[in-house]
């Protein structure tokens, strides 16, 4: 499409060891005291330590809030806006995974300007100036440090996001010393989720564009590269780095070109099942990227060039093909649960998972193919 | 492993957009803008829509219009202070290279107490600028998205700013402001905006893999649509797609740096006023074959978008059609081709190679084969 608006992080840092550098970083936006936002798993894994002494030998004075939880409820923000307060934080660290982003997010907007969070759920509603912002990703990824949005789970159980421009950070730190020590299910789970995010956002309907295009199958380049190699050898550091990269650029990708019926599919099984998010994606991308193989074989086929460097197809169809056969593939050698039935759902739960999975109309209307409520239904039902 | 890559927060493309960057800059907080670009500009009528959207917005306006190509030092200072008198809070860049570079030095300058000439070099600005929107008006330059100003000093010679703070807040593309461009400044912008891609994924020192995706992106819209704007200059669509290559080539160049191309460019643009697009074109294919032993790898993957369906053999037969396709689309463009044909006195070949080494060095550097002084000499003789 020709007509398009891209919006995205200024700047990326992607450095082995980087996190070193946030003391320095920090005074280059000119902030001596520091909220550094993250949760208890990475406290106690020890992950922290060496950024907090590398904020302390620049001379910045950061005050670590580590409660970050799974979903951020509202109140917890709201803890950790008051934390940021009392230190006077200057600037705003978020460490860790989508959760701790999101939350880093919103410190540093109600923290640089009084507003209520209650307030500014929608797209736009915010005011800025926010205070100044490092994202450092700890898993690769949901792709938050580059997107603007912010989830939290509300006190009656509903998720509201925050969409707001002022959400993208000053800088989006990739260390990929800091994933090495992930589980293999959750490089495997969040390594597909950032796959998806390609794989949507370019088969999107309606905010496609070249800029999207081009960051997408770079994305996949480097995620259908290596995540396999990433499981093998967890501490392959090049490996890890692409995949951190991969699941950037895919992020930057749908920021601004949206995704689709793998996430609204997937949603449902997150509030029904806390299935963690990249696993929703999972185990219902191989039977959305058949249903939607007749309006998106083209797009598809494009995408095998990604996937499969150098390899030639005599034609479209059958690029297309090898695009869905290496995903399959890929997700059925994943170390995770493949089937629903694998994580509680039973054949009496599709009806309410497809009833809610429809009315995330926001997310479908990307689709490349139309999804009715029997589609749907036969989707879950497929993976049952 | 460790790189570092920026980028302008915000890209709005649209064919008319030029009638809403008064709006862009409102909502960038500014209230007393100075539009900078040059006479041609003006009497293309470019400048009254703009002032007129700007007005519109609610925003007083003043017009500097007396940009020149290569623009002096003392254009620059002169634009700078008008901005000064008007007490101006944005700045609109509209045009070529020339106004943009232009208009980034103005927005530093106009709060800044350090002299222009302190600023030559990297990184030696020390404030901040003021609001600031680039309208590119050829595809081309890619200036809209670089942080770098290359201007002409009181001796005639190049000097280049490149300041990270120089990056603009928005970049606008609108294809309506492109479709009257003369056959010769498309064809010389439109080589210049692939040199940039090309020596963006071959760069020896900054090559990274994000702008690897965004060069070959480039690459493969450019190569697309450059022989239909020859053909067809009113071709929106194809303007469109040159536009948005020449963006994402000016966004992978600035990360990753150009190299020979652009250093054996330069002293043909500072001694002998050849537009810089088009001293990019006479040097670019020779410099392509000397460089085809060490970037044979290389050039053997951009053939793959350069030449899209084309099947290769193998590497050094993917890379031989890679430079003798753009052989012969320097060849179809209808640029002069000899520099003898320019104005270039023989003599000044030996002077010229001499000061590229001397003085262009970290270009040759990133070069992907190195060059002595002989080379570069031999080069210019090979085409003079």
């Amino acid at each position: 499409m020709s007509t398009f608006n891209f919006e995205t992080t200024p700047r990326v840092i992607c450095e082995i060891d980087g996190a070193l550098r946030l003391g320095t970083l920090c005074r280059e936006l000119k902030a001596e005291r520091v909220l550094l936002v993250s949760d208890p798993g990475l406290l106690r894994a020890g992950l922290l330590d060496a950024p907090l002494r590398a904020l302390h030998e620049a001379g910045v004075d950061a005050t670590l809030y580590s409660d970050v939880q799974a979903d951020p409820p509202s109140e917890s923000v709201q803890h950790a806006v008051d934390a940021a307060r009392n230190c006077r934080a200057q600037a705003v660290i978020g460490l860790g995974g989508g959760s701790s982003l999101d939350t880093a997010k919103l410190v540093a907007l109600l923290c640089g300007r009084e507003q209520a969070l209650e307030s500014i759920y929608g797209i736009n509603l915010a005011q800025g100036p926010r205070l100044p912002l490092i994202q450092v990703p700890t898993t690769a990824g949901t792709g938050s440090e580059v997107t603007a949005v912010a989830i939290v789970t509300t006190r009656s159980h509903e998720k509201k996001g925050v969409v707001s421009p002022l959400l993208y950070p000053d800088i989006a730190l990739l260390d990929a010393r800091l994933t090495v020590g992930l589980p293999a299910a959750v490089s495997a789970m969040t390594g597909i989720d950032a796959m998806v995010h390609a794989i949507e956002a370019y088969t999107s309907v309606h905010k496609k564009n070249v800029l999207s295009d081009g960051l997408a199958m770079q994305a996949l380049r480097l995620l259908a590269g290596n995540l396999d190699r990433v499981l093998a050898t967890p501490g392959d550091l090049p490996a890890r780095s692409d995949m951190l990269l991969g699941s950037m650029l895919a992020g930057m990708a749908f920021a601004n070109s949206p995704v689709a019926a793998v996430h609204a599919l997937a949603y449902p099984l997150g509030g029904h099942f806390h299935v963690p998010h990249g696993l929703s994606n999972a185990l219902v991308l191989v039977p959305v990227l058949n249903f939607n193989r007749p309006a998106a074989e083209a797009l598809y086929a494009q995408l095998a060039a990604a996937v499969l460097p150098g390899q030639r197809f005599a034609s479209e169809a059958l690029a297309c093909d090898a695009f869905i056969e290496f995903m399959t593939r890929l997700v059925e050698r994943m170390p995770f649960a493949q089937r629903l039935r694998d994580v509680g759902v039973t054949a009496d739960d599709l009806d309410r998972l497809t009833d809610d999975a429809m009315k995330v109309e926001r997310l479908l209307i990307n689709n490349p193919r139309p999804v009715t409520r029997q589609d749907a239904r036969a989707i879950y039902a497929s993976v049952l | 492993m460790s790189y570092e890559f920026r980028s302008v927060p915000r890209i709005v493309c649209e064919a008319g957009a030029l009638h809403s960057v008064g709006k862009v800059l409102r909502d960038l907080g500014a209230q007393r803008v100075m539009l900078v670009c040059d006479p041609g500009i003006v009497s293309l009528g470019f400048a009254v829509m703009a002032q007129a959207s700007l007005e519109v917005a609610g925003c007083a306006v003043t017009v500097f219009d007396q940009v020149v190509p290569d623009p002096s030092s003392a254009v620059v200072k002169e634009a700078a202070e008008q901005a000064r008198q008007f007490k101006a809070d944005g700045v609109l860049g509209l045009g070529g290279g020339s106004s943009l570079d232009a208009a980034k030095l103005v927005a530093l300058l106009i709060n800044s107490e350090q002299p222009l000439e302190a600023l030559y070099g990297t990184d030696n600005a020390l404030g901040q600028r003021i609001p600031l929107v680039l309208v590119p008006t050829t595809a081309g330059t890619g200036s809209e998205v670089t942080w770098v100003s290359v201007i002409t000093d009181e001796q005639q010679r190049k000097q280049a700013v490149y300041s990270s703070q120089m990056m603009p807040d928005v970049a606008v593309l609108d294809p309506q402001l492109t479709l009257g461009l003369p056959a010769r400044v498309t064809a010389a912008t439109g080589l210049d905006a692939m040199v940039h891609a090309i020596e963006a994924y071959t760069s020896r020192t900054r090559k990274n893999p994000i702008a690897d995706g965004l060069a070959a992106a480039a690459l493969g819209l450019l190569s697309a649509n450059l022989r239909k704007v020859l053909a067809n200059g009113q071709d929106v669509a194809a303007r469109t797609a040159m536009l948005q290559g020449s963006l994402m080539a000016g966004m992978a160049f600035v990360n990753a740096s150009v190299a020979a191309i652009h250093g054996l460019a330069y002293p043909l643009g500072a001694r002998f006023h050849i537009p810089h697009g088009h001293a990019n074109a006479l040097v670019m294919a020779p410099v392509l074959r000397f460089n085809l032993s060490a970037a044979q790898h290389q050039y053997a993957e951009l053939a793959t978008y350069l030449l899209p369906g084309r099947h290769f053999e193998h590497e050094a037969e993917a890379a031989e059609a890679f430079v003798q396709a753009i052989e012969a689309l320097v060849a179809d463009s209808g640029l002069e081709t000899r520099l003898s044909k320019l104005g270039v006195d023989e003599p000044a070949l030996t002077e010229m190679a001499n000061s590229v080494v001397l003085n262009l060095r970290r270009l040759i550097d990133s070069n992907p084969k190195d060059m002595t002084e002989q080379d570069v000499e031999a080069l210019y003789r090979s085409i003079f």
